[in-house]
């Protein structure tokens, strides 16, 4: 027989229902921005009656009808379109990071600006060794000229000046790079404990109140999503679920995260100023194959060909760019010392042309004393950061003339042949690589090294993130709220509460005449 | 296609900030006529740039060398021009003088000739002036020598060229340079003797500070050992032994060794004049036949040397033409180089290419902001009746 109330029951299942269903249609309009939030949908599932469990067996046609019940609450999501966009996500971090680091390089030795404007200065290395040569061809018109010659040694100055800048710059562009690196790993090591500490309540809610691989706690999930988003910019993020509702991370084939369990980074500088991220609990290598640690670890330790040093990578970052600086430095003193031989005592001069001959010498390292006061020397080995004028044409700005009695112009010339002449073979020697050519085309061929490197990266850049963003677009569509759809959810829900609300009346109206105009008769 | 308002959101604020972009980057362009900022910005039109930028670099200093080079021609002009003219004033006196002594040389009016010595005397040392003319603090016709006249004269050593007697100046045949006799001496310093003691030990020597001056007019210049290769490069020194001479010639029919420099030759001529004219006493066994057959002999020597000062100025002249020439050429080059250079990085204002893209990335970014204006507003809520 058919309770009397079943009715009555089976309207407030329903009144029930989809008050919540409008709850979750709100919450998924006012969330529809909220950064990770991944839209919700009510499941329902009709109630069926169950006529074995009773005390008496009844016929199901008197407890059929019982209306509607709330299954949970789930997320519309797709994990394998997670899985592809944090992909994405770490090539795209990787390439720009990369650039990021080759401009800043760029921007701190600026080698070349392009410019079509004859009168316009730039203070590059390309502009400062053309004013090197204009005041060398200048002075070799009067070759014995103090003026010239002044002028020359002024020249030279600001040449050598301007290395140190460069080469300061790039120091400071390095020890950015370092402070960043250390603010990405605390990044990463903040992310990783948080994953860790969500996969606990995660854990502890899905225990607690009975929630199922399908009706999880969604907000918390979310998050942790939104977690493993944040550290996939770091490396090559692997994500599995295990049983109990936890995650565990891995990169490169290291578990990072297990469960509660973090594991972090520990960044170092070595002696030789290279960086390297060392796990803390096993100490191996942190090697991902991708994302912004990587690029830093490519970028900050890259010495390209000229590897020559433990923790240096095959990149050409920040080490080979100031390597090829410091190898212009050294090289242009080496040259330029062995162009003006020196007179003897007795004026004539010793230019017999065999090979011992000595020669004056213009530049050298700039280095402290024991004893606190500074020299210029070639005994030691001549960097960009401290190459300067010799101590004699400090003192004397006329001691690159030759011989103050004649206008013997060659040598100057023979300088600025050095310095521009494209069929001069000067031998750039690094630890790897090796270049031959002027020096004016050695700079050319620096700033298009690292105008090429960084025209690569930012392509690579561009193309991963129109893919990343082509992977977020693809969840959004999945897991993305439209307000059309809220909306026409929302009018249902709504109208299906007013017509239970309508058969709620009814029964009532119903129960009415059983209740007040039955058995009236005699009364 | 499911689209979701955070799509759309994320997606218009993206394309909103490349049509930003844009516009700041085509307004960056306009003002400051510069496509690029860096290097990587576009790597090949930047690298042909820099490659461009260095020719014209390099031709300019070319330019500025020829046009340095030119002052000093003109200057080298006018000194030639000048011994050339006081060269044949000397010559008209020594013409005078040798129809003088034609017509009878036993009545030689001595007085004239004695006046005709002393004009040539002049005209003499005009040229040794001449031959030490300064252009811009250095000497012209002295190779490299700057710190003294190249040509100096004194009773003992007679004219001598950066220390180097004249006279005794001759070409080596197998370097081609020009070469003196000087005393050897040894390791301290000390002059050298035969074994003897008195017969000095004579080596060859190179002249002091005559090597030619090169400029580099666009061929290349190559040095090999420090030495330019003549073959790349412009000479614009001259050398003064070149233009008076050097060394001393015999002639066959007096015997008499002649000067092959202008101011050695009217020095002869000078003392000839002067021992004709019964100023000085002749040596023994001279005659004043004698002397008046040197005077034919030098008379036709002088001729020969002049021209020499004539072929100098010929090729001066040549040089300059030929200067003048490669400036043409130069300024041309360079105005080609610079207008690649614009091609590749500038930005041309005046043909309106500039403005017509700003105004389309204008009108995009325009477009987008009304895009969103509209696209964020409507929705079903939006035709709801509350």
């Amino acid at each position: 027989m058919r309770p009397t109330f079943l009715g009555f029951e089976t309207c407030r299942r329903g009144l029930a229902v989809n008050q919540k269903a409008k709850d979750i249609t709100g919450n998924n309009i006012v969330n529809w921005d909220t950064v990770g939030y991944t839209r919700q949908r009510v499941d329902m599932v009709s109630v069926a009656p169950n006529t074995t469990a009773t005390r008496y067996g009844m016929p199901k046609t008197d407890l059929a009808g019982q209306g509607v019940d709330l299954t949970g609450i789930a997320q519309i999501r797709d994990p394998f379109l997670d899985k592809r966009f944090r992909e994405e996500y770490g090539q795209s971090s990787y390439f720009s990071k990369s650039t990021e680091l080759l401009k800043d390089i760029q921007e701190a030795i600026k080698v070349y600006a392009p410019s079509s404007d004859e009168n316009s200065t730039s203070g590059t290395l390309a502009e400062a060794i053309t004013s090197f040569a204009n005041a060398l061809t200048n002075a070799a018109g009067e070759a014995d000229s103090d003026s010239l010659a002044n002028l020359v040694a002024v020249s030279a100055k600001n040449l050598t000046e301007l290395l140190h800048d460069l080469s300061g710059r790039l120091d400071q562009t390095e020890a950015q790079a370092k402070y960043d690196m250390k603010d990405a790993v605390d990044a990463y090591n903040s992310y990783a404990e948080k994953l860790a500490a969500i996969n606990l309540v995660i854990r502890d809610n899905l225990n607690t109140y009975g929630a199922s691989e399908t009706y999880a706690p969604n907000e918390l999930l979310d998050e942790r999503n939104l977690l493993l988003d944040e550290l996939a910019q770091f490396g090559d993020l692997e994500i599995s679920i295990d049983k109990d509702g936890m995650v565990t991370a891995t990169m490169d084939g290291y578990e990072v995260v297990k469960g509660g369990v973090a594991d972090r980074i520990q960044l170092t500088e070595n002696i030789n100023g290279t960086m390297s991220m060392r796990w803390n609990k096993t100490g191996k290598a942190v090697n991902p194959k991708t994302g912004s640690l990587q690029a830093y670890q490519d970028y900050v330790n890259g010495a390209g060909p000229n590897m020559d040093e433990s923790g240096e990578t095959t990149e050409r970052g920040i080490r080979y760019y100031r390597d090829r600086l410091d190898t212009f430095a050294r090289v242009f003193a080496t040259e330029m010392n062995s162009i003006i031989p020196t007179l003897k005592t007795d004026g004539e001069n010793n230019d017999n042309g065999t090979p011992d001959r000595d020669y004056k010498m213009l530049f050298g390292a700039r280095v402290e004393r024991p004893d606190g006061t500074r020299e210029t020397t070639v005994d030691m080995p001549i960097t960009a950061a401290n190459i300067a004028l010799s101590d004699a044409w400090l003192e004397d700005p006329t001691y690159v003339i030759y011989d103050k009695t004649q206008s013997q112009s060659r040598y100057y010339l023979q300088m600025v042949d050095v310095l521009t002449n494209s069929d001069y073979h000067t031998k750039f020697n690094s630890a790897g690589e090796n270049y031959e050519g002027c020096f004016i085309e050695y700079v050319n061929d620096y700033a298009i090294t690292l105008g090429t490197d960084i025209s690569y990266n930012s392509g690579r850049q561009s193309a991963t993130a129109t893919s990343a963003n082509t992977m977020m677009d693809r969840r959004d569509e999945v897991s993305g709220v439209n307000y059309d759809e809220e909306t026409q959810s929302m009018m249902v829900y709504s109208k299906a509460y007013q017509a239970i609300a309508r058969v709620l009346t009814t029964m009532d109206e119903a129960l009415d005449v059983l209740i007040n105009k039955t058995g009236l008769v005699g009364r | 296609m499911r689209i979701s308002n955070r799509m759309l959101s994320r997606n218009y604020v993206r394309v909103l900030q490349d049509n930003t972009y844009r516009v700041a980057n085509s307004q960056r362009q306009i003002t400051t006529n510069q496509k690029y900022l860096n290097m990587s910005d576009n790597v090949a039109d930047c690298a042909r740039s820099l490659r461009a930028d260095q020719q014209v670099q390099n031709l300019t200093r070319q330019m500025k060398g020829i046009e340095f080079a030119l002052g000093g021609l003109d200057a080298a002009d006018d000194s030639l021009q000048g011994i050339s003219d006081v060269f044949i004033q000397a010559y008209g006196e020594l013409t005078n003088a040798v129809n003088l002594l034609g017509s009878n040389s036993e009545t030689i009016d001595k007085t004239k000739l004695a006046a005709m010595a002393n004009v040539i005397n002049s005209r003499k040392e005009e040229i040794l002036q001449l031959s030490n003319t300064q252009y811009s603090g250095k000497y012209q016709f002295s190779g490299t020598s700057s710190a003294e006249p190249p040509f100096k004269y004194d009773a003992e050593n007679g004219l001598t060229y950066n220390g180097a007697k004249v006279d005794e100046i001759y070409k080596n045949e197998v370097t081609g340079e020009l070469c003196h006799k000087v005393q050897a001496r040894d390791e301290d310093g000390n002059l050298q003797f035969e074994a003897d003691g008195v017969t000095p030990v004579m080596v060859e020597k190179v002249i002091p500070r005559d090597e030619e001056i090169y400029l580099d007019v666009g061929r290349g210049i190559q040095l090999k050992a420090n030495e330019v290769d003549p073959a790349t490069a412009f000479q614009i020194s001259f050398s003064g032994l070149g233009m008076l001479g050097y060394g001393t010639t015999r002639d066959d029919e007096t015997g008499i060794e002649m000067s092959n420099n202008l101011y050695g030759l009217l020095d002869q001529v000078e003392t000839t004049l002067n021992k004709l004219a019964g100023r000085t006493g002749l040596e023994e066994g001279e005659t004043v036949e004698d002397l008046t057959k040197e005077l034919y002999s030098l008379y036709g020597h002088v001729k020969d040397r002049h021209d020499s000062v004539i072929n100098t100025l010929t090729d001066l002249g040549g040089r300059v033409t030929f200067l003048e020439n490669i400036t043409t050429r130069l300024t041309d080059q360079v105005g080609t180089l610079e207008n690649l250079k614009l091609s590749l990085v500038g930005v041309d204002t005046t043909d309106g290419a500039a403005a017509k893209e700003l105004a389309d990335h204008m009108y995009a970014y325009n477009a987008t902001l009304q895009l969103g204006a509209s696209m964020f507003q409507t929705s079903l809520l939006d035709f709801l009746k509350v």
